[in-house]
């Protein structure tokens, strides 16, 4: 027994208004006889005769009551549920993607799905193992193979919103894998789009009326000599044109709007120029209101170019210091080894030394390290020509390969692992020592070839992105639910993250600080980093990422050969029996019967 | 005349009430009486004694007897006529309007027992008795008693008993005629009995309308009682109007009932029937 509508109910208030109509209508016409005496002697008797004549009295009333209640049932879309006969398991894949946010189906899809699926849950028998999966960025099993209706509802309710995409090879893989282990089991989808899990037979309950969204797909800026030139793309999901405001924001203060016309399925790209140096956080936002509110803004933070202090400590190696000066944002000190301590730099570079106090204030490159006591160095040993191999120093290089003629034996101490190795000695390795990032390599570059590889100044780029100490910080192109791992200054003492809604986490210590995952909200994001030296505090933003691009990226996946014109995927089979006409005509016949009843006055 | 037209009075004026027990009026009449006195009808013979009018002394007994007999004769004796009048707020009912037709009905049954040279005492009641008027005894009375009856009005409750029991009684063994609805609140059947007691020769006329006969009533109604002021809400059906006409019957039947069991002649009269059958009906 369900009610799709249960505002209907609202229509009980007619109930007591029929009753009071009823008593206001008892106003009878005054007639004066001689006497009661006969009159109520009759009375007296019919009722003694008839002991429910009271009721008779006012079956008109009653009759009047329950037509309205019939017809409130109808209102209500009352239905009756007959049960899942069959008993075979049932995984019921809730999507709780961003999409499902939209209000085109009130108060959302994700809403009207739960309910429908609640209401599924009502209509299957008791004995019906139910499997709960909810698919967002993740899919997950809420609830395995249960047959307790409560708990199922329970799961069922607990699904969130999520503000990502629905990765549907995530889904179809999980809900695969369930199947094998449940193979009569039948899979009911409550989403508004179809996901197919291989050829797997699919119950569809879709929730979309329309798709009249415009969303920010893209938000970027770039930097001149005088001012920022922002760029936002936007994309009309809808079917016709769209024409709507957009609105730029720095630092939470208005800064330009323009109307857009974006025509049907196709993306515009809105430019934002003379933007303040100033600023350091946008966002755009679309002001026309549509479905889906939650994809109408995007957030952009501009980092303030800082350059790298680097020390070189070197006894004249030519190719470094070439290199370090012909890479832009560097400020390259050269020094010979001496007694002294190193500090006051973001990044050392010691080339065929070690010294034996290494700083502690910025991260660290070694190149050919001489025995020290921090790490186990021997002899030399020949090494073959070396692949290349993949590692965030390599990145934008392809199908390197360089020689190298000797190579230190190194032991891996504990707090280090190896990048590239050779017969299990490291050549490139890197760890973390006293806070401070460590990348060592075993070859001098004076007897190697990699110096004469064009991809050399890429390396070395490479290696001052990574190991400068603001890049750990750097977050580029996170979307909401990604873990965002951060690698704090070397003499950062505490962080803190603050969130959109001006909530603060801490995320360190412990040194170095755990993922942080705690991004499900879109928006800009403050790293606070708090030093003996003072506090930098570093912005970036986490937006919605773009669900249609997802989805061409997902579809791509393809983990199922799905067989052409397999009809895969039906309507959702409920079990319920609506009574609406019904009721109605049922109600129908009751107020006939009651104007029969009326027009023959067989009552008294 | 106001109560009654002389369509009427010629009408009634040949019918005479026949009443079987004796009377025991005051004054001379046409009723026998339990009296000795000197009418033409002989009663019975005794011896004469000093102070016996002469004239009576039966000399073909002294002649076979040789003694002095007087014959007796029956004294004939007016008979004392009492009506009762309910003049309680329901008779103020239905069309022809029952008090109306119970006021003809005392006018018409006064005249022909003045026609039969008989007392009238006329005695209008409701919650009490509150007059006794009369004796009219002369036909020339009529007039009066015609100007009283229109004087009279509905008012109060009624109770028959109570009125009876308060009432001063000018009158000895006679004939008592209670015009009512019957629709007494209390007291009616106590009220008989004691006329009984008081050795009346009793007519109970239950006149009645034909709205209470037969009620020409719909819808839902809200019935309020005349004398009560009390009120009942139905609503009309022809289940409820068949009871209706049930329970009068047996009402009418009890009543018949009682008085058959107490020797007191009743008849129902329909309001709208007219005076000289309601008389008829009455004394035949």
């Amino acid at each position: 027994m369900s009610f799709e509508t249960p505002f209907g109910f609202i229509g009980l208030l007619a109930i007591p208004i029929i009753i009071l109509l009823y008593i206001l209508k008892q106003k009878r016409e005054n007639v004066t006889v001689s006497s009661l005496v006969l009159w109520s002697q009759v009375l007296e008797d019919m009722q003694a005769q008839t002991p429910w004549q009271k009721l008779r009295r006012n079956l008109l009333m009653f009759l009047q009551i329950l037509a309205a209640i019939l017809i409130i049932l109808a209102l209500t879309g009352f239905s009756l549920n007959t049960g899942n006969v069959s008993n075979e398991p049932i995984i019921m894949v809730i999507d709780c993607s961003l999409s499902m946010a939209s209000t085109d189906i009130k108060p959302t899809r994700l809403n009207a799905a739960k309910k429908d699926a609640i209401k599924y849950v009502d209509s299957i028998s008791a004995s019906t193992p139910v499997t709960v999966v909810s698919v967002g960025r993740q899919a997950n099993v809420l609830l395995f193979s249960s047959t307790t209706k409560d708990d199922i509802k329970k799961s069922i309710e607990s699904i969130e919103q999520s503000l990502s995409y629905a990765d549907k090879s995530k889904a179809e893989e999980l809900v695969l894998s369930i199947k094998k282990q449940q193979a009569d089991a039948q899979i009911v989808l409550f989403s508004d789009t179809q996901i197919r899990f291989g050829n797997e037979q699919t119950q569809f309950s879709e929730y979309k009326k329309q798709n009249n969204n415009v969303a920010v797909v893209n938000f970027t800026h770039t930097k001149t000599d005088y001012a920022i030139t922002a760029m936002s793309v936007v994309r009309n999901q809808g079917n016709s044109e769209a024409e709507i405001s957009v609105t730029l924001y720095g630092d939470d203060e208005f800064i330009d709007s323009q109307w857009v016309t974006v025509p049907a399925n196709k993306t515009k790209t809105v430019w934002w120029d003379k933007i303040p140096m100033t600023i350091k956080t946008m966002y755009v936002t679309i002001d026309t209101e549509d479905i889906l509110m939650e994809d109408n803004s995007a957030y952009n933070s501009i980092l303030s170019e800082e350059g790298v202090k680097a020390l070189l400590v070197t006894e004249g190696n030519y190719f470094l210091e070439k290199v370090f000066s012909l890479i832009e944002g560097v400020e390259l000190v050269r020094t010979t080894h001496g007694e002294q301590l190193y500090d006051g730099y973001d990044l050392y570079i010691f080339d065929g030394i070690v010294p034996k106090v290494l700083p502690e204030d910025g991260n660290i490159v070694i190149f050919a390290p001489q025995p020290n006591g921090y790490f186990q160095v021997g002899e030399w040993m020949d090494t073959p020509l070396i692949p290349y191999i993949g590692h965030s120093i390599f990145d934008y290089i392809e199908n390197l390969s360089f020689s190298i003629g000797r190579t230190r034996i190194i032991e891996t101490p504990l707090w280090a692992e190896n990048v590239m190795e050779y017969n299990g000695n490291p050549i490139i390795m890197e760890g973390v020592l006293n806070n401070a990032r460590v990348l060592i390599f075993g070859f001098d570059l004076y007897e190697t070839d990699l110096p004469l590889k064009t991809e050399f100044p890429i390396l070395i780029s490479n290696i001052i992105n990574e190991y400068a100490p603001y890049s750990g910080t750097v977050v580029n192109d996170a979307a909401t639910l990604d873990a965002v791992q951060f690698r704090l200054n070397p003499d950062t003492v505490k962080a803190n993250i603050l969130l959109p809604d001006g909530k603060r986490v801490q995320i360190a210590p412990p040194i170095p600080p755990e993922v942080f995952v705690d991004t499900q909200d879109p928006g800009i994001y403050c790293l606070e980093q708090i030093k003996d030296s003072g506090n930098v505090n570093t912005f970036f933003d986490i937006n919605i990422p773009d669900e249609w691009l997802m989805e061409e990226n997902s579809s791509v996946s393809g983990i199922s050969d799905i067989e052409a014109g397999h009809n895969a995927v039906i309507p959702l089979k409920t079990s319920a029996y609506k009574l609406t006409m019904l009721l109605i005509i049922l109600a129908m016949l009751l107020i006939l019967f009651e104007w029969w009843y009326y027009a023959k006055r067989n009552y008294i | 005349m106001k109560v009654l037209d002389s369509d009427t009075l010629k009408k009634i004026h040949s019918i005479s009430m026949q009443i079987q027990s004796p009377v025991s009026g005051q004054a001379t009449g046409n009723r026998k009486s339990r009296s000795k006195g000197s009418s033409v009808e002989f009663s019975d013979f005794r011896e004469y004694v000093p102070g016996d009018d002469f004239r009576r002394i039966d000399w073909n007994a002294y002649g076979r007897f040789n003694k002095l007999f007087v014959k007796l004769y029956m004294e004939e004796r007016e008979a004392p006529i009492n009506i009762f009048l309910d003049t309680s707020l329901s008779m103020d009912y239905g069309n022809p309007n029952k008090f109306l037709a119970a006021c003809r009905l005392s006018a018409a049954m006064s005249y022909i027992s003045l026609l039969a040279y008989d007392s009238i005492y006329i005695t209008p009641w409701n919650e009490k008795a509150q007059s006794t008027y009369g004796p009219f005894r002369t036909q020339s009375a009529l007039v009066q008693i015609d100007n009283l009856i229109s004087g009279f009005s509905t008012q109060g409750k009624s109770s028959f008993s109570d009125a009876l029991r308060n009432m001063e009684w000018k009158t000895g063994r006679g004939v008592s005629i209670v015009i009512t609805d019957g629709f007494v609140q209390e007291g009616l059947e106590d009220g008989l009995k004691y006329l009984k007691y008081r050795n009346q020769d009793v007519f109970l006329c239950l006149l009645l309308s034909p709205e209470e006969i037969s009620p020409n009533l719909e819808g839902a109604l809200q019935l309020n009682d005349s004398e009560t002021g009390m009120s009942i809400e139905v609503t009309v059906s022809s289940a409820l109007l068949n009871a209706y006409e049930k329970s009068f019957k047996q009402y009418l039947a009890e009543i018949k009932e009682k008085c058959r069991k107490w020797g007191i002649h009743n008849v129902m009269l329909p309001s709208d029937m007219p005076v000289d059958l309601m008389v008829k009906s009455i004394i035949m």
